[in-house]
């Protein structure tokens, strides 16, 4: 036979793309092919506040050059959307009507915003920043020295805030639960950290709960937060940032095993023996917590990718995080996060 | 003496409006209500009655008659029923709560006598009895299926601040619509998977304060496309709670029985075709037999199993389903009807369901949005074939297909039974059979029929009917 | 090698059937109304019956533009069987627009997704869908197409419109109303587009000279030509390329008063266009290669008889049946040379649209003024190739260039010689003008006469007359391009080949390449002394031709004693600008070593 090995990864990530290039490296006569919804080649989600900072150009973000994919012998399919995957035959459909045989699969498809269900009727009144084209409509929608409401303020949302205040923005930031997600703050704790933002420069507004968005009347700000109790807020942009969810949806009937995420073992092997995962994606199972949890920020998702391929091709590495996971407050009185370090 | 006969007596229920009201185009309120027995012979022996002749209405009556059957003292037992009447047909449901299946602690034998704790399925009737029940600040509920979701959304509106379902496998698993699950999350409620319920744990008063769980992995498949929860060896975690309400399913009790009858694995009473049980004209129907399903089930198995008694009272069958298959002259739709997006159920605005029992969630479709949804129906009822002998193979219908929906087959396979199996698809031409419509793709848009030069592609109706022989 | 200002290509691939060359007119004859200037040329299928593949491809342009570019901006697939082999020919950065919801299940690489290079920006479309939804039919996914370039690229749409009301205008308004539908549909979806790719329309630049802008083939521009010229007669026999010219003709001379008849075969068509020329009429007939070596012996008797007649030839390759549906350059011998005897006749080869509007007009003051046959030369290419081209207000041609009979009578010489070797002419039935014509070689009254000053006083006649062609007024016959004075590389051309020249020139000279570039449009006579004084002025000269011999090439050397490089192709397809520019680069640094 000789026909070499097929390796599929679904994720155009910083986990799908450390993946492919370890990979590479440990076999390099296998097939590669990396799937996306996206339309462009692989840039650095983390990196997307750039935009903020003059860089409008989608070829100025790419963390490869375009030679790279024909160097690397690596093939992107973008615009393709996975509908099924079926674990026994190993094939994968797609949205388009094709399918693709796979030999291994790596799943590295990450995570979307969480929107609460009760907000789900506003969502096209607001802004996202997932993606490129999501990033540069939301610097379009925003006028020179505007405003940004940011609903909750998730690390990701935090580091686009730190971004926004030093371009000359305004950030107003309605605290909730999932203010400083991923991290688990403590109570006692918290104080000090709102402070740590307020010194940062985005004004803080506590306990208030948003019930609608809408858009403004004529002549004021594009956009109008209605606050459980009456009350409102006024501003240009409205961007939910309520933490990640799994995208693991269109795995759902593979014969995979997902909670909310897919569930692996320590060697980020899912439930199929021709199946990993690797990122925003999966729950790892910790047996000294006895449950399944996730690892966020890019420093980890590039190591699972990493640990992934490498445990495809033969090896048995456990994935450890990082050893210190924790929210701290610099010297100059800001928050530092090792989720901000990419 | 004048006797009527009404074979369908009915309830009346007049609602008084004042008179102003007629002509006024605008909202009203009834002023008065009130419930009557009726039907057509009934309201002739009143008007009858009324006149002053003497009349009787005879009709049949369902409903409780307040008479138990058991075997303890005042009840009276099944074998007095089966002395007195040709056929007896239990339907009795699944009324009892399934055991919450605890380790240890307080209430392991009985949940319900702590304080905070009650089974779902007994919260809601009582609810809906007009008791009026409480709940505390921080719910849980126990369960996966629609009862746990109605009890946790109840208990929304009964003014919990925190209401959590507590789920034993994953989201993906549980036997429970997107949209309903979509409505509870909106309303605030939280689910968490993948943990099982151990112990309860309870506060010097006596009062629920906390439900310890073990936390779970999947295992296997079941039967029913669900997964086996496997609980984790010294995984325990605690939930605080102050109301706890089990919603772990149903079961049928059979305890009222003093005749031996063979029950199936599960220790249901067990059934055959016709509802037949071991003990001659004993019947059985519905939940009783199969556990909890859906109204639609048991009114089907009950229509079912009635046929079957009056087979076994008649001694032959004088009933029998049918298919009547009837040509129809054009596909009954337009193209364009399969564009139309399903109509998204319009829903009460949270505002509005905030703290009220009685608002009805899903509003109802308008007329208009009601006669646009049913231009979706898929008219699955016809069948679309091509007459092989008047094809000419032109294969105009398969450029028009807006699916794989016609194929080039060598040939079809036909099972024992006679129905059609698999289609033995080719590309090559000279081994072609057949052009054929594969009815599994088919959404019956009509595109082929329209364009066909021969006329060769049929659409039929195709019908249950039951027929008396 | 973009103009500067707007520069696109856009490339539309798909199936017979699908409305691909529908689609390519609509687009370009939509642009050329707002006012762009358009090059497009289409490739049909080999079969005639409905499979194979169609491509079609428009060039539009703010800055004139001379050929089609070898790499597209924007590839539209309506059939991703076909369009898949010409995916590599997008640019970096341009966009390749697909079906993203196909009805067929498609195996792996089937779909045009897997072969986006990942420079190029790929765009989704659910093309099928957004047809059926907008029209209940999947008919108009071209259309929908359509729409969405507008849409995605901010083109004015209501020029589209326009276009289609006028292309359906004979069909009942159902249609027309469910194209604009489809159309609109598909623009709505394009607007809403995240645009990633870097392709962006200017505004034109020509605005004014929109409403007289015109969208013409080669073989239009030469029925216009005709028409304009006053053309009396036609007769064709039907052979690809040419046949088109014999339809329009016999739809439209009719209207301005003349008569067309198709003929039995080329030999009696060029029979009767040199019977109605000796008749006074201004006559012409359309062919290709096969048939013009039929009509070898027939202009014989139009040279030795000194009566006017006009040959267009749309040339293709050869030799014999050849390639009928490939564009060449290799008639150009048998243009100049065929035939028996020592005929020299007037041959004429435009290199663009305009060009063939031009020439064929002038084809005709030429054989009536020097009384003599012209060949006018075009190419399958050209002859097909679609641009904007800006008539003239009045009509440029002139009528009535005979040189009259002075005195009739019985002394009255037909073939009397004179200073400019143009005799007076007698039309048949003018009093006083009767005279003999006869292929036999003749004295100056007409009549046979095998004396030997005879026949070399006659020859000298009938070729010097042909002198004056190189000085006919308004006309162009050659014309020379780029940097003045001294250069590192000339380069001559004919045909269509020139605008691939062009391009490729003034590429070389953005690298710093002193270039220049020469057309020839008069072959015969050829202009010598002015290609002369441009080969004095050129380092090497290089001379591109799509034949194998290097025809031209052959007939320069031979006529000025001097080499030029042959660069020749026979592929069938038009010469690549980048194969001119890289022989341009070589010879250049030959020079500088």
């Amino acid at each position: 036979m000789g026909e070499a090995i097929h390796n599929v990864i679904i994720g155009n990530g910083s986990a799908g793309n450390g993946a492919a290039a370890t990979l590479r490296e440990r076999d390099p006569d296998c097939r590669i092919t990396i799937i996306t919804m996206g339309s462009l080649p692989f840039y650095n989600r983390y990196d997307l506040p750039r935009v903020f900072r003059g860089c409008y150009d989608w070829r100025e973000i790419l963390v490869h050059p375009l030679s790279y994919y024909d160097d690397q012998n690596i093939t992107l399919r973008r615009n393709s959307r996975v509908t099924d995957v079926d674990g026994r035959k190993r094939t994968i459909t797609f949205a388009h009507n094709e399918t693709m045989h796979y030999d291994r699969l790596l799943v590295c498809a990450g995570g979307q915003g969480y929107l609460p269900e009760e907000l789900s009727d506003y969502r096209g009144l607001m802004n996202g920043f997932n993606s490129f084209e999501a990033a540069i409509t939301t610097y379009k929608a925003l006028p020179a020295g505007g405003s940004m409401i940011m609903l909750g303020g998730d690390m990701i949302g935090l580091d686009l805030a730190r971004t926004l205040i030093d371009t000359g923005y305004k950030v107003l930031l309605l605290t909730n639960e999932y203010t400083f997600w991923p991290h688990r703050i403590a109570d006692d704790e918290r104080e000090g950290f709102i402070n740590a933002l307020k010194h940062m420069g985005i004004e803080v507004i506590d306990g208030v709960h948003p019930v609608a968005v809408e858009e403004g009347i004529a002549g004021k700000p594009a956009r109008r937060v209605v606050l459980d109790g009456g009350g409102e807020i006024l501003g240009d942009v409205v961007m939910p940032s309520y933490g990640l969810v799994p995208t693991a949806e269109f795995m759902l009937g593979s014969g995979v095993d997902i909670e909310r995420g897919m569930l692996v073992d320590p060697m980020l092997h899912t439930t199929d023996e021709n199946i990993w995962a690797a990122g925003d994606v999966c729950q790892i199972w910790s047996a000294e917590d006895n449950t399944y949890r996730f690892y966020y920020g890019w420093n980890n998702v590039r190591l699972m990718g990493e640990v992934a391929a490498r445990n495809v091709t033969g090896a048995n590495e456990t994935f450890k995080g990082l050893d210190d996971e924790r929210l701290r407050i610099d010297k100059n009185g800001h928050l530092a996060s090792p989720f901000w370090e990419y | 003496m004048i006797v009527t006969v009404t074979l369908n007596p009915s309830l009346d229920l007049t609602y008084g409006l004042e008179e102003s009201a007629l002509g006024e185009v605008e909202v009203h309120r009834a002023r008065t209500a009130s419930v009557e027995a009726s039907g057509k012979g009934v309201n002739v022996s009143l008007t009858l009655h009324r006149a002053g002749t003497p009349t009787v209405a005879v009709l049949l009556l369902a409903g409780r008659t307040g008479v138990e059957i058991g075997n303890g003292p005042g009840q009276t037992p099944l074998a007095r029923l089966r002395k007195d009447y040709d056929a007896v047909l239990l339907s009795t449901g699944s009324m009892a709560a399934v055991k919450l299946p605890l380790k240890e602690g307080e209430g392991r034998d009985d949940p319900t006598s702590i304080k905070g704790v009650e089974y779902g399925l007994n919260f809601l009737m009582e609810l809906h009895r007009g008791e009026k029940k409480k709940v505390g600040k921080r719910v849980a509920v126990v369960g996966a299926g629609f009862t746990a979701l109605d009890c946790a959304r109840v208990a929304k509106r009964l003014g919990a601040e925190e209401v959590t379902i507590h789920i034993r496998t994953a989201e993906e698993y549980i036997p429970v619509t997107k949209d309903e699950i979509f409505e509870a999350k909106r309303e605030g409620i939280r689910i968490k998977g993948l943990r099982t319920p151990v112990e309860l744990l309870v506060d010097e008063n006596g009062a629920l304060h906390g439900v310890e769980f073990a936390q779970n992995r999947l295992g296997g498949w079941r039967d029913n496309g669900r997964r086996q929860a496997i609980a984790i060896e010294g995984s325990e975690f605690t939930e605080p709670c102050d109301t706890l309400l089990i919603a772990i399913g149903q079961r049928t009790i059979n305890d009222y029985l003093d005749v031996k009858l063979e029950l199936d694995r599960w220790g249901s009473v067990k059934a055959a075709e016709g509802g037949k049980t071991s003990v001659d004209g004993v019947f059985a129907a519905g939940d009783f037999v199969s556990g909890p399903t859906t109204i639609i089930s048991a009114i089907g198995n009950g229509r079912h199993v009635a046929n079957g008694i009056d087979h076994w009272l008649m001694g032959r069958q004088r009933r029998r389903q049918m298919v009547r298959i009837e040509p129809v002259e054009g596909p009954l739709r337009e193209r364009a009807f399969d564009f139309i997006e399903s109509q998204h159920m319009p829903t009460a605005t949270l505002a509005k369901r905030a703290g009220k029992l009685t608002c009805e969630v899903e509003t109802g479709y308008s007329e208009e949005l009601a006669g646009t949804e049913s231009k979706r129906c898929y008219l699955c009822n016809l069948k679309y074939q091509i007459d092989v002998d008047n094809c000419i193979y032109c294969r105009a219908c398969i450029e028009v297909a807006p699916k794989n929906c016609i194929k080039l087959v060598e040939g079809v396979e036909i099972r024992e039974d006679g129905t059609y199996g698999e289609l033995q698809e080719t590309r090559q031409w000279d081994e072609v059979g057949a052009i054929w419509i594969d009815n599994n793709e088919c959404i019956r848009c009509g595109a082929c029929f329209m364009v066909c030069p021969t006329k060769c592609i049929s659409i039929t109706r195709n019908e249950f009917v039951t027929q008396d022989l | 090698m973009n103009r500067k200002g707007t520069d696109i290509q856009f490339a539309i691939i798909g199936s017979a059937g699908d409305g691909t060359i529908a689609a390519g007119d609509i687009l370009k004859r939509a642009m050329a109304r707002l006012g762009y200037k358009v090059i497009a040329f289409d490739i049909y299928p080999a079969e005639i019956r409905g499979f194979g593949k169609c491509i079609s491809r428009v060039r539009i342009t703010t800055e004139q533009a001379y050929s089609l570019k070898r790499h597209s901006d924007v590839l539209i697939s309506l059939d991703d069987s076909y369009a898949i082999p010409h995916v590599g020919e997008v640019r970096d950065y341009g966009a390749v627009i697909y079906e993203s919801s196909p009805v067929a299940r498609l195996a792996e690489g089937g779909h045009i997704t897997a072969h986006i290079k990942p420079s190029q920006l790929p765009y989704g479309v659910q093309v099928r869908g957004i047809s059926e939804r907008a029209t209940a039919s999947a008919r108009s996914r071209n259309i929908v197409v359509l729409g969405y370039l507008a849409g995605l690229y901010g083109i004015d749409p209501k020029a589209f419109r326009e276009i289609i009301a006028a292309k359906f205008r004979t069909k009942a308004q159902a249609v027309t109303d469910q194209n604009t539908a489809a159309f609109d549909a598909g623009f709505e979806t394009g607007k809403a587009v995240f645009k990633l790719d870097d392709i962006v329309l200017g505004p034109p630049l020509h605005n004014k000279e929109a409403e007289k802008t015109t969208m013409m083939t080669g073989n239009g521009a030469v029925v216009r030509g005709c028409i304009d010229a006053g053309l009396d007669t036609f007769f064709g026999y039907p052979i690809t390329p040419a046949t088109t010219i014999l339809e329009r003709l016999a739809a439209e001379l009719p209207k301005h008063g003349g008569r067309v008849l198709q003929t039995e075969d080329e030999i009696s068509a060029i029979a009767a266009t040199i019977g109605a020329g000796y008749a006074g009429a201004r006559s012409a007939t359309a062919t290709s290669g096969p048939g013009l070596a039929l009509m070898a012996e027939m202009l014989g008797l139009s040279v030795m008889g000194e009566v006017p007649s006009v040959v267009f030839v749309s040339q293709r390759g050869g030799p014999s049946t050849g390639l009928p549906t490939k564009t060449e350059q290799s008639d150009l011998n048998l243009a100049v040379f065929g035939g028996a005897g020592d005929a020299q006749r007037i041959v004429l080869a435009p290199t663009n649209v305009d060009g063939c509007y031009r020439t064929a007009g002038k084809a005709f003051e030429m054989a009536e003024q020097y009384q003599t046959p012209v060949v006018v030369l075009l190419d399958l290419y050209l002859s097909n190739r679609y641009e904007t081209v800006v008539l003239p207000d009045k009509n440029p041609f002139s009528r009535n260039l005979d040189k009259q009979m002075a005195d009739g009578g019985a002394g009255y010489m037909r073939f009397a010689d004179s200073d400019d070797h143009i005799s007076p002419r007698a039309i048949p039935g003018q009093e006083g003008g009767m005279h003999t014509v006869t292929g036999l070689e003749h004295n100056q009254l007409g009549k046979p006469s095998d004396l030997p000053e005879n026949h070399e006083a006659m020859n000298a006649k009938r070729h010097l007359k042909l002198e004056a062609a190189l000085r006919h007024p308004d006309f162009t016959i050659c014309k020379r391009f780029g940097d003045e004075g001294p250069v590192d590389v000339g380069v001559l051309g004919w045909g269509s080949t020139f605008g691939e020249i062009l391009e490729a020139m003034f590429a070389a000279q953005d690298e710093g390449i002193r270039c220049s570039a020469m057309k020839v449009v008069m072959l015969s006579p050829l202009p010598k002394d002015q290609i002369a004084a441009f080969m004095d002025d050129c380092g090497t000269v290089l001379l591109p031709e799509l034949n194998y011999e290097g025809q031209l090439a052959n007939l320069v050397s031979g006529a000025l004693g001097r080499p030029v490089t042959k660069l020749t192709r026979s592929t069938g397809s038009p010469m690549q600008v980048e194969e001119i520019l890289a022989e341009i680069r070589r010879l250049a640094q030959a020079r500088a070593a």
